[in-house]
């Protein structure tokens, strides 16, 4: 205890930086737990699941890169503590400690400083936690605090301080069999100094205080290694967070806009337009409605009306749909077992759902959903696409297996992304479904304007249904409501992700607190012969820049890799948000680098005699 | 003709705080030393002898009393102009090295002058003759980890003439060195008397039958000067 009260600053940051890793972690888990049932119960059964595997996508991943970030922020600062205490192990050896003395001594000050660092950040974690639900309520939503699990804490507690204390140890054992000659002859901090003097000619010629940033660099090798490693994890977590939020938000909404359809007018008898307004909210929050007889001849439409409102200059594309509800109920696919012959493998089972048909136009479809598989096409009646969400809840692989509805069976030709009925949907032509229901005649029909005079063509097409009978309803409406539902949670989840943000700038700042403080020494004899304030300070904002920009080399194109090739499927980046993504990038390394002001600052400002006498 | 004062101290005096103790490590020194005059300093552990010596030069202030170096009473300056003044005059040995750990040799030698802003080829220039004079050349790329203890001595005391500075301060420069790396910065002293203002913390005869003057301090005050 004497020794870590001595060395209070190292003390203290191993403990701070361990505390806010695993405080981090904890909260993220818990906070996650909570949000995670949230997304669900804030949706209220809404949200496909292509939608809701996007979220816990994102949310998996940051949960995962931060725990990363933290292990290898824990690695670094016990690595870095070790290293300055090897002049303290080869004077006890030195003085006649047995290894295994050195050893049990700096195990029991590990041992001190891992209890602390975790106790504190558990206890931290859930004050964050609580904090953290406390303002995502003041915000609006619902949080509950009862999925609370202190099991959850013991366990992120244990985890970190047994990685912590066994890492510390390997890393102890290390520099407790090293020779008390060498040792001793090492400057603190270099216990893998390079001797290479490599760099030289680059250098030449180029500031003083850019040699210096870089020659010390070059000779902590083992630490700069360290130290990009770290960075780089921390620039991947920053990377995903950054371009996955922006990316996934565009994206969804593009996956939104393309189901739904931009400036798109639906025309119906006013009981069918409502119903399938209602069914387009299903996405937002599942409504429970009784049912509905879509093939009364009431809501059929006249085809007249279809033509006339065909004729309308405004009017870009016209797609008529005849609505309908029905059961599927999957057929099992049994095919002998390529592993063990004369056995049969059984995919599926017989499972029922109840799901909205429409029958459309393949040719005059405006949704044009993200898909997999082929698309839609009039000259196959028994292929038909099929909503997501009916894809993953009532098939085991919708592809292989048929389904069966209206006394016929159906072959599933792609899988799209869709939000009517919240994605429990499936479209096929509309010749195929009259003549299986044995009905002619549309129900419904969508109209999508083009964007110049919105107002004039909905309003012609508006008359036009209202000597018909009929009504118009503009689905901009619906299709904002969608946009700003995903936008919403979006902003919840990113509230989560700037948590670990936020812990690896803290963790970095802490870090190169401990850098810069392990290189004291030099910094005071360069000021004591003669180099500024101003001097001391850009070496040290300039090591701190390339070590950041070494990290983002690395962890920038890894961030972006896993968004675009993992996290989201055909991806949606506009030049805005391409801007906007580089500028972000750009902020968060600067306030990067910024974070070596305090550090860089301090050495700059530590009084000359202090720092010379540091051993 | 007198010769110009290149410091002068009076009544410095300078008390550290450590924990709830106070250490007066100096308790009013009143010192003159001319141009190119050549001082050794000696006393007891603990007698404030390198404490002096950090305050002249500027490297540290003191609690009260003043202290004019070239004319420069440096009580009243900030860092900045400190950090000027020490580039551009003063040469300073210290007792455990100080060389820069990530730097060789050769590239501690020319850090001063870096500092100054000297172009390369004079630096290039100024440090091999400077390697050779404390017999380092063929040591000139090894870092400090790698020389012995005379060696980073003798590279710490070329480093404290890279700049010409018109004072040098050494806080003993022969303590750790064996016989004859202690002949050779003597020698190296020696050609430096008349040439620069010298101070020498030293408890080594002969460096003090080098010097002008002998100061002998004791419990933070001089005691005798002759």
């Amino acid at each position: 205890m004497k020794e870590l009260k001595r060395r209070r600053l190292q003390s203290a940051l191993t403990v701070m930086s361990l505390a806010v890793c695993v405080s981090v972690a904890t909260s993220l888990v818990l906070f996650g737990e909570s949000l995670g049932v949230q997304i669900t119960g804030f949706s209220a059964g809404g949200l496909s699941v292509g939608f809701s595997v996007i979220f816990s996508r994102f949310l998996f991943i940051v949960v995962l890169l931060s725990c990363i970030a933290g292990v290898s922020v824990v690695y670094f600062l016990m690595s870095q503590a070790t290293s300055e205490r090897t002049r303290d192990i080869g004077i006890m050896k030195a003085v006649g400690c047995l290894t295994d003395a050195v050893f049990k001594h700096f195990a029991a000050e590990l041992l001190v400083l891992v209890m602390a660092g975790c106790l504190a950040g558990s206890l931290s974690g859930i004050c964050l936690y609580f904090v953290s639900t406390g303002i995502m309520n003041c915000l609006g939503f619902n949080l509950s605090t009862s999925i609370f699990d202190p099991l959850m804490v013991l366990l992120i507690f244990s985890a970190f301080a047994a990685f912590s204390f066994v890492l510390g140890l390997r890393l102890t054992a290390r520099a407790a069999r090293i020779k008390p000659t060498d040792a001793l002859a090492q400057t603190s901090d270099m216990t893998e100094a390079r001797q290479s003097n490599l760099g030289a000619s680059f250098l030449l010629g180029r500031g003083l205080s850019v040699r210096i940033a870089f020659r010390t660099l070059n000779r902590r090798w083992s630490m700069t290694a360290r130290s990009v490693m770290c960075l780089g994890v921390v620039m991947v977590l920053m990377t995903v967070i950054v371009v996955g939020g922006v990316v996934a938000e565009e994206t969804m909404v593009s996956y939104v806009q393309r189901a739904v359809g931009a400036n798109v007018v639906l025309v119906a008898k006013a009981e069918v337009a409502e119903r399938y307004v209602s069914l387009l909210e299903r996405f937002l929050q599942s409504n429970t409605s009784g049912s509905f007889d879509y093939l009364n001849a009431e809501y059929a439409i006249p085809s007249s009306a279809l033509a006339e409102v065909q004729n309308v200059s405004g009017a870009a594309k016209v797609d008529p749909r005849l609505v309908m509800e029905t059961t599927v109920k999957e057929n099992q696919y049994i095919y002998p077992d390529p592993d063990n012959p004369g056995q049969y493998v059984v995919v599926g089972s017989q499972r029922q759902s109840s799901v909205i048909v429409m029958g459309v136009q393949a040719d005059s479809l405006i949704s044009d959903w993200l898909l997999v598989g082929e698309k839609l096409s009039d000259g196959n009646p028994n292929g038909v696409l099929m909503g997501e969400s009916l894809a993953a809840t009532c098939f085991a692989d919708p592809f292989t297996q048929s389904f069966r509805a209206f006394g016929h069976e159906f072959q599933t030709v792609g899988v799209c992304l869709d939000t009517v009925n919240n994605g429990m949907v499936i479209y096929m032509s509309y010749e195929g479904l009259s003549s299986v229901v044995n009905s002619s005649g549309y129900n419904v029909f969508l109209v999508q304007i083009s964007p110049t005079n919105l107002a004039t063509t909905f309003n012609e097409i508006e008359n036009i249904a209202s000597r018909y009978g009929l009504v118009a309803v503009d689905l901009n409406q619906t299709l904002n409501k969608q946009v700003s539902f995903a936008s919403q949670i979006w902003a919840s989840i990113l509230s989560l992700a700037l948590v670990s943000f936020l812990s690896a700038v803290t963790s970095l700042v802490g870090f190169l607190t401990l850098s810069v403080s392990g290189q004291q020494r030099d910094l005071g004899i360069m000021r004591a012969l003669g180099a500024k304030p101003g001097t001391i300070l850009r070496v040290v904002v300039l090591q701190t820049f390339i070590l950041v920009l070494l990290g983002a080399v690395f962890g920038v194109p890894i961030g972006v890799a896993v968004v675009l090739t993992f996290l989201i499927p055909q991806p949606v980046v506009s030049v805005n948000a391409a801007a906007a993504i580089t500028l972000l990038v750009t902020g968060l390394i600067a306030a990067l680098c910024l974070s070596s002001l305090y550090p860089g600052k301090k050495a700059a400002q530590t009084p000359i005699i202090p720092a010379v006498s540091r051993v | 003709m007198a010769k110009e004062k290149a410091v002068v101290a009076s009544s410095l005096k300078k008390q550290y705080n450590i924990g709830e103790t106070t250490v007066e490590a100096l308790r009013g020194v009143d010192l003159t030393v001319s141009s190119g005059d050549f001082i050794a300093v000696r006393g007891a552990s603990g007698a404030g002898k390198t404490t002096l010596l950090n305050i002249i030069g500027g490297l540290d202030k003191p609690s009260s009393g003043e202290v004019t170096v070239l004319g420069h009473d440096l009580t009243r300056f900030d860092e900045l102009f400190l950090a000027t003044f020490r580039c551009t005059n003063i040469g300073y040995i210290f007792q455990s090295y100080n060389l820069i750990s990530t730097l060789t040799a050769k590239e501690n030698l020319a850090f001063p002058m870096q500092l100054a802003g000297w172009d390369e080829t004079k630096i290039e220039q100024k440090t091999d003759e400077l390697l050779k004079l404390v017999g380092l050349t063929d040591r000139a790329d090894h870092f400090p980890s790698q020389l012995s203890g005379g060696e980073q001595q003798r590279a710490a005391f070329a480093r404290a003439l890279a700049n010409d500075p018109l004072i040098v301060l050494a806080d003993e420069p022969t303590g750790n060195l064996d016989l004859d790396t202690g002949l050779k910065v003597i020698d190296i002293l020696r050609g430096l008397k008349g040439k620069k203002t010298i101070i020498v913390v030293t408890h080594d005869e002969r460096v003090q039958r080098l010097a002008d003057r002998v100061i002998v301090m004791s419990d933070g005050k001089i005691v005798s000067e002759g």
